[in-house]
């Protein structure tokens, strides 16, 4: 249920992924960041976002082996209910949220109805 | 469940018919926010703590100190309600009428649940609105003179509905004050929004700007208890706010 990090300096970024219509829309909230520092890697089933903070953030009174932890990025990688069509896939960075918009890959055959 | 919950006061504090704020891990955790902002800011001290058995069994280390995760903090003239865990819903009614109660028991003249409402298109909206929802004419006009549009219609869900509905019961002056904000994700924003408002009504002078310029480390240190609400948020239903009421008239 938590959002996660580990010890190599890496956090879970807040992320939904919405399904609308024939598209997926994936959001991610990524503090610390500049579009610069952003990499993302779509197949046809997998997203995975990697985006590095603009400066090291450590909780210093927090926990007990997490006070030595400097966090630096964050990484996220999640599966697609169904595929997706790489090609057509398009992304925008805004005060912070990454929004990415990702269309279904048309399947299938029309069938004639008798 | 009976009402288990029970508030625990630490200490004697003399309160002057004090206004209480309640800030509720909801959506955009803009309550939340702003409540530990309001405790930093004015510096009050913790004077009591809602315990319950039903409660998970969680204790918050502070300072190297265990404290209760809802802790109650205050001077003589304001009381602030936080709470470093989301209330699961089958608690949300006794945990509303003990508070009320205690409100009740305190004179508390007015009290404010902060809170948010999703705005579908956020990233677009500069200055988050404040929105109202009020019990009565003199909470009316509290509104209107502060430019607070009100909440005709609609459906509230939540412990800070809860309560502005006990206080309308106990007779207790309510006003339930939401910024616009996002839904699933920490809005430090519209917590300084929301208490621009506050500090309208209750004259008070508490500085936002803190809010804005440290909202990105808000949002890292927000991350784990936004999920944790946003799943709370979803078993309560609070999807239903954005349904259309039945009217009657």
């Amino acid at each position: 249920m938590t959002v996660g990090w580990d010890l190599n300096g890496f956090l879970e970024p807040l992320v939904h992924l919405e399904e609308k219509g024939d598209e997926f829309i994936v959001t991610a909230d990524l503090p610390f960041v500049k579009k610069e520092g952003i990499e993302v890697n779509v197949t046809e089933d997998v997203l995975e976002i990697k985006a590095q903070m603009g400066r090291e953030y450590c909780f210093r009174k927090w926990g007990t082996l997490q006070k030595g932890v400097s966090f630096t990025s964050f990484k996220k990688t999640m599966r697609f209910p169904s595929p997706i069509d790489v090609e057509k896939t398009s992304s925008s960075f805004n005060k912070g949220f990454l929004v990415i918009h990702l269309p279904k890959k048309k399947g299938g055959r029309k069938i004639r109805v008798h | 469940m009976g009402d288990k919950v029970k508030i625990v006061e630490r200490g004697d504090v003399e309160l002057e018919q004090p206004s209480a704020v309640l800030g509720f891990p909801d959506v955009g955790l803009v309550g939340a926010i702003a409540t530990y902002h309001l405790v930093d800011k004015l510096d009050l001290k913790q004077i009591a703590s809602i315990e319950s058995d039903d409660f998970p069994p969680v204790v918050v280390v502070h300072n190297g100190r265990p404290v209760a995760p809802l802790r109650i903090y205050g001077n003589r003239n304001l009381l602030v309600v936080v709470s470093e865990i989301p209330i699961k819903s089958s608690l949300m009614h006794s945990i509303s009428r003990t508070l009320v109660e205690w409100f009740k028991s305190k004179n508390v003249k007015l009290v404010i649940p902060l809170g948010g409402v999703p705005h579908p298109n956020r990233l677009e909206v500069e200055n988050p609105q404040v929105y109202g929802i009020s019990m009565n004419k003199e909470t009316d006009e509290l509104m209107d003179e502060r430019d607070i549009k009100k909440m005709e219609e609609g459906i509230s869900v939540g412990a800070h509905s809860l309560i502005i509905y006990e206080c309308m019961k106990n007779k207790i002056n309510a006003l339930y004050l939401m910024a616009e904000s996002h839904a699933k994700y920490p809005d430090p924003e519209s917590a300084a929004a929301v208490i621009q408002k506050l500090n309208r009504i209750l004259d008070l002078d508490v500085e936002v700007k803190e809010l804005i310029e440290k909202g990105e480390e808000i949002k890292i240190q927000a991350r784990d208890l936004m999920k944790r609400t946003e799943n709370i948020l979803q078993d309560i239903g609070k999807e239903q706010e954005n349904e259309i009421p039945m009217m009657y008239r």
